[in-house]
């Protein structure tokens, strides 16, 4: 499946979870500090393991850093 | 009087639901590197200091020693994300439940600016996205300009506080319309966070004695040729104004007045 992951387009296998996906995408396993929004949406970390995803599903990842 | 003199040391911030023994809030950003950062933060007494979300780079893997939420919240810092970079209320609303989400706080400093070459804030976007986030059931601090007729559509959404700029974002001017400021705090029952544009000591100082409740600050340290030194002073600022404005100044007086009487002099 083909997702939209931070702006870009990026190939996934199928079937694969949220959880699965931002695994391989940050190459964490720990994600403290750190959002997801699934079309606009946001799901909160308890979901991750449950959410599916489907092509052109659009993924932003955000995580804290220095701001003023 | 004394009681009033006990009272003045025990001078907490509030806002909203939460309480703060230091009236600096700092930024975490722009310093010429992370030790930098930590300590100026440690030396200036903040204890709210704010943060920004950003896209996760892809496969950092180890990162996680360098995870700034996670050494902020060892340190014992609240932690203040803002929607730095939102240029509308829709934006700027998805970014603060992103920010809620990551790091488990109510707490919202709203950002909307109109453009980047003034980065002043949207008066517009930034009322609605208030109004939006207020009702989501954040602790909203809107940054907003010296305007105290939008200070007072703030408060009326319902925000926790009120942060006008001195002047504007990283120009280290200082507070370019201090009468505008203390309009403001006359006409809020919010606490006043002057927030950008500040510069120096003396312009925190400056803050505190117009009546304003806390200071923002990130470039004025972080680009300062020392910053922690910086980090010490604008603390002391801070203490030294704020106590100054409890104390209340002296009237001013056109004329000049001897303190030492003028009874008794010899050779009279």
């Amino acid at each position: 499946m083909i997702l939209r992951i931070n702006g870009m387009p990026m190939e996934y296998e199928n079937d694969l979870t949220l959880l699965e996906v931002i695994q391989q995408q940050t190459g964490q396993k720990q994600f403290d500090g750190m959002a997801v929004a699934l079309n606009g949406e946001v799901i909160i970390r308890k979901k991750w393991e449950t959410t599916s995803l489907q092509t052109k599903d659009s993924l932003e990842i955000l995580q804290a850093v220095s701001g003023g | 009087m004394i009681g009033k003199e006990e009272s003045i040391r025990d001078d907490l911030l509030r806002i909203g639901d939460y309480e703060f023994g230091s009236r600096v809030l700092l930024g975490t950003a722009a310093y010429p590197n992370r030790q930098t950062m930590l300590e100026s933060l440690k030396v200036s007494g903040a204890e709210l200091v704010t943060i920004s979300l950003r896209r996760v780079a892809p496969n950092q893997p180890g990162n996680q020693s360098e995870n700034l939420y996670r050494i902020l919240r060892e340190r014992g810092f609240t932690l203040l994300p803002n929607t730095a970079g939102c240029f509308s209320a829709r934006e700027a609303v998805m970014t603060a439940e992103m920010a809620r989400e990551a790091l488990g706080t109510d707490l919202i400093k709203l950002e909307v600016i109109a453009d980047e070459e003034t980065l002043l804030p949207d008066p517009h976007e930034l009322l609605e996205a208030a109004d939006t986030l207020v009702q989501k059931g954040f602790t909203v601090l809107p940054y907003t300009s010296d305007d105290p007729v939008l200070a007072r559509k703030l408060e009326d959404a319902g925000c926790a506080a009120i942060m006008p700029l001195a002047s504007p974002i990283g120009t280290g001017l200082g507070i370019a319309n201090p009468h505008n400021l203390s309009i403001i705090r006359a006409r809020t029952q919010l606490p006043v966070v002057v927030d950008a544009g500040l510069g120096t000591a003396s312009d925190v100082t400056q803050a505190f004695e117009l009546g304003c409740d806390a200071v923002l600050l990130n470039t004025a340290i972080a680009r300062a040729e020392h910053p922690i030194t910086m980090a010490s002073a604008i603390g002391y600022a801070a203490k030294a104004g704020r106590q100054a404005y409890l104390a209340g100044r002296m009237p001013k007086k056109t004329h000049a007045e001897s303190a030492s009487p003028l009874q008794g002099r010899a050779w009279r």
